[in-house]
């Protein structure tokens, strides 16, 4: 046990002294900096408060070694330079007054200054008036030389070599190499979808990672954030805008389909600040409701817009955290927008059915957000307030602009775009030519006996146990010979266990008959069987007879997307089997001479 | 493992029957038969202690309730809430890692109302968490965890945590542990036990099993 300290074990009694300067800066540094994804977002945030239009991420060793942003921003007058890296200081708020009403990125005034305390630290500036720039350099929060003249464009680069240096405990914590950078990564990423005006240039050890034109068109928009989150999920998204009470909510909603199992395609924005709100979290995946998975993650890119006076950006050190003087209306207005964008988007499907992970998006006709049909027809739907003006890439088809770059694209699908679901298996589809009728049991029949003959082929017919196991009395004669000759069964991973005299007990089906029940699979099997011919005769008739029962047991397609989601996977496995017919224009005209 | 293959398939009232034990009449006072029945037929060992039940192997016996259907009618209880955090401050070294290490879960089929011993032992499943269940397990407990030794456990409600919830688990309102309040007091409290969450349970059947 460790000894206590008493008042007389104390020769002096410890005073009180202020830090030095250094000190409270690299003690601030230990909030606002945590690793040097925090360098590259606060000098980020800086470059875009100074107005820039291009900003250029230079880093290497994980931004441990180096982090340099250059911008082609206002500047640095040549007389605030020292003032820059001083704490507390900042030209960004004057009054606790606007404190209240910020509507720049930054306002603490510590950011440089915990940098600079923590690393090698270099400042180069010009403002547009000037005919130099200036430069100083910080060490460990040592200021070591005056400003000097230096050559620059208009604009600030800072320079940031061997983050924490000093401070070898925070070191310690830094990662590899390669995390620190898909941290600093998601920082420049959150930057570029939250300042579309600005370009961004990303380059780690030398090599461009990614450049960004400024995009001030709604097309160029869309363009970045396909580059960012990838074109499926542009594909996969509404874009949405409403407005309501003075909040607006707009940006890019990911269909249920399009959910991820991690939550790193989730981005909100708020007064172009991007947050990480539990609030604001919650409220979107209140409205996804049941239309995802359970552990399934809702991806997006929005963007929620307010008076700033009516959110406190000042309540957590990196400011990922924001507080809304009204919670709960905002909560509520995310809520019942994106619920309403959900309900809107006609997609009562269930989540993630027919969609493989990996597999292409069933949706390849992709459709620029708000795009204007030849027609002359706006594809925005403009309802009473809260004005609602939204547009989903399955819009356009379903209302079927003749001129369309959709329709465009549907002439070269062999089974064209789906109409609807008949009575029975059989989905109506029209492509150039004119009608397709597609009876999908059969197409999932042809499919199913592939499948299986493949896993038979390579003896890699999987057994998976049943939740429930199944009795079944098929009566003495085919009891006994089951025991006789077990191993028919058994190549079709069926082992049915005898359990009594006349009964047996099925525990397992092959994996590729999932949702085939089993009492009627087993009744059809053992008729076929007592129908009495040799092993191998029956393993050719046995295929087929489980692949309907698979085709069978399979949920037909509901609503248009799933419709398509069919068809496309269809044609991927065409091999000409009659599974559809075509109706052409000519033999319909003949219909009605 | 055999042993609880071999049981498949059978009511829990055959079972009984088979191993000469009382069937209870009413559910209202059936709570717990099951798995006790089950333990006592299978060789549990630790019953409610806090070690997995089969001591020698290290695996955790769990029945879980389900419908007809193949859904998980009720959150699993899994072990008591530490009310006073000397339950491991470390995920590693928590008493809910070690219970949920391997389990066996003993799906009972049935409906709910009926009687206990018409339903059915379904298939069992000896199962481990893998690297992604463990990690949700553990984002739930850290954070629910986190409440509980800051002395918030009164705000938290069944809906915190998306696999593990935290619910008052006791006889009645006056059975009362001693943990910490929201300025480090002690105080005293009802206690409370992990519960898994059903979606959970149900993911884990419908990747294994072909469900009804």
């Amino acid at each position: 046990m460790a000894e206590e300290t008493t008042i007389d074990d104390i020769g002096e009694i410890p005073r009180i002294r202020p830090l030095s300067a250094a000190l409270t800066n690299q003690i601030a540094a230990g909030e606002v900096i945590e690793r040097p994804a925090s360098v590259v977002k606060e000098l980020l945030e800086n470059s875009l408060d100074a107005g820039a239009r291009r900003l250029h991420i230079e880093v290497e060793g994980g931004g441990a070694g180096l982090i340099r942003v250059r911008d082609d921003g206002f500047g640095i007058h040549p007389q605030d330079l020292a003032l820059a890296v001083d704490s507390h200081a900042t030209s960004k708020i004057r009054s606790l007054a606007d404190l209240e009403d910020v509507d720049s990125l930054g306002f603490r005034g510590e950011a440089l200054s915990s940098i600079a305390s923590v690393s090698r630290f270099c400042i180069n500036s010009r403002t547009r008036d000037e005919s130099m720039g200036w430069s100083l350099r910080v060490e460990g929060g040592d200021e070591s030389s005056t400003p000097e003249p230096v050559a620059h464009p208009p604009g600030t680069s800072i320079e940031v070599r061997e983050l924490f240096y000093n401070t070898p405990g925070r070191r310690k914590f830094l990662r590899a190499e390669k995390t620190e950078f898909r941290h600093i990564e998601t920082v420049v990423r959150r930057a570029a979808l939250s300042h579309f005006s600005a370009g961004f240039e990303l380059v780690r050890g030398g090599q461009r990672v990614f450049q960004l034109a400024p995009a001030t068109e709604p097309a160029a928009r869309t363009r970045r954030v396909a580059r960012l989150c990838g074109q499926a999920f542009v594909d996969n998204a509404l874009a949405l805008e409403y407005e309501s009470a003075g909040l607006r909510l707009s940006g890019w909603l990911g269909l249920p389909p399009f959910s991820r199992s991690q939550t790193d395609m989730q981005y909100f924005l708020v007064n172009r600040r991007a947050v990480q709100d539990r609030l604001l979290q919650h409220g979107v995946r209140q409205a996804f409701e049941d239309l995802l998975y359970p552990g399934r993650q809702p991806t997006y890119v929005l963007y929620l817009e307010l008076d700033p006076a009516r959110v406190d950006a000042n309540v957590h050190p990196a400011k990922q955290e924001v507080r809304f003087h009204e919670a709960r209306l905002v909560h509520d207005f995310i809520f019942r927008s994106l619920q309403r964008a959900l309900e809107q988007s006609e997609t009562t499907e269930l989540p993630g059915m027919n969609v493989e992970p990996g597999a292409n998006p069933p949706e390849p006709a992709s459709y620029p957000i708000h795009h204007v049909p030849a027609g002359g027809k706006r594809t925005h739907v403009v309802g009473p307030a809260p004005r609602v003006r939204e547009q989903l890439s399955a819009y356009g088809r379903l209302h079927g602009a003749p001129a369309s770059p959709a329709t465009e694209a549907s002439r070269e699908l062999p089974l064209g775009r789906a109409i609807g679901l008949m009575e029975g298996p059989y989905l109506l589809a029209e492509n150039r030519s004119g009608l397709v009728l597609v009876d999908l049991r059969a197409a999932w029949r042809r499919d199913s006996e592939h499948e299986l003959q493949a896993a038979v082929d390579a003896q890699k017919l999987c057994p998976q146990p049943l939740l429930l196991p199944v009795e079944l009395h098929p009566g003495a004669s085919i009891v006994a010979r089951l025991e006789a000759e077990p191993e028919w069964l058994r190549m079709l991973a069926l082992e049915p266990r005898i359990c009594g005299p006349e009964s047996v007990m099925v525990y397992q089906l092959p994996a590729l008959l999932r949702g085939v029940s089993p009492e009627p699979l087993y009744a059809e099997l053992f008729a076929a069987w007592e129908a009495g011919a040799g092993i191998e005769e029956q393993l050719l008739a046995i295929l087929p007879l489980l692949a309907r029962h698979v085709a069978e047991a399979r949920r037909l397609p509901v609503g248009i997307m799933e419709m398509e989601a069919e068809l496309r996977a269809l044609e991927a496995t065409d091999d000409g089997r009659d599974f559809w017919v075509q109706l052409d224009h000519a033999a319909l005209r003949r219909l009605f001479p | 493992m055999a042993r609880s293959q071999a049981i498949a398939g059978l009511s829990l009232g055959e079972l009984a029957q088979r191993y000469q034990q009382a069937t209870p009449r009413e559910n209202r006072r059936a709570k717990g038969w099951a798995g006790q029945l089950l333990e006592g037929v299978l060789g549990a060992t630790a019953s409610s202690l806090p070690e997995p039940d089969f001591q020698s192997i290290g695996v955790e016996l769990k029945t879980l309730p389900i419908s007809l259907a193949g859904q998980p009618l009720e959150s699993t209880y899994v072990c008591p809430v530490a009310l006073s955090g000397e339950d491991g401050v470390y995920w590693e070294g928590s008493y809910l890692r070690r219970k949920m290490a391997r389990v066996l879960w003993i799906p009972i089929a049935g409906p709910r109302g009926m009687p206990v011993a018409n339903r059915r032992i379904a298939t069992p499943l000896l199962w481990s968490p893998n690297e992604l269940e463990e990690a949700a397990l553990r984002q739930d407990w850290e954070e629910l965890m986190d409440l509980v030794t800051l002395g918030k456990i009164e705000e938290i409600t069944a809906h915190h945590g998306v696999y593990l919830q935290i619910r008052p688990k006791g006889a009645n309102a006056r059975s009362l542990r001693r943990g910490s309040g929201t300025e480090g007091q002690p105080t005293w409290l009802l206690p409370r036990g992990f519960y898994l969450r059903t979606t959970f349970t149900r993911q884990i059947l419908e990747r294994t099993y072909i469900l009804p």
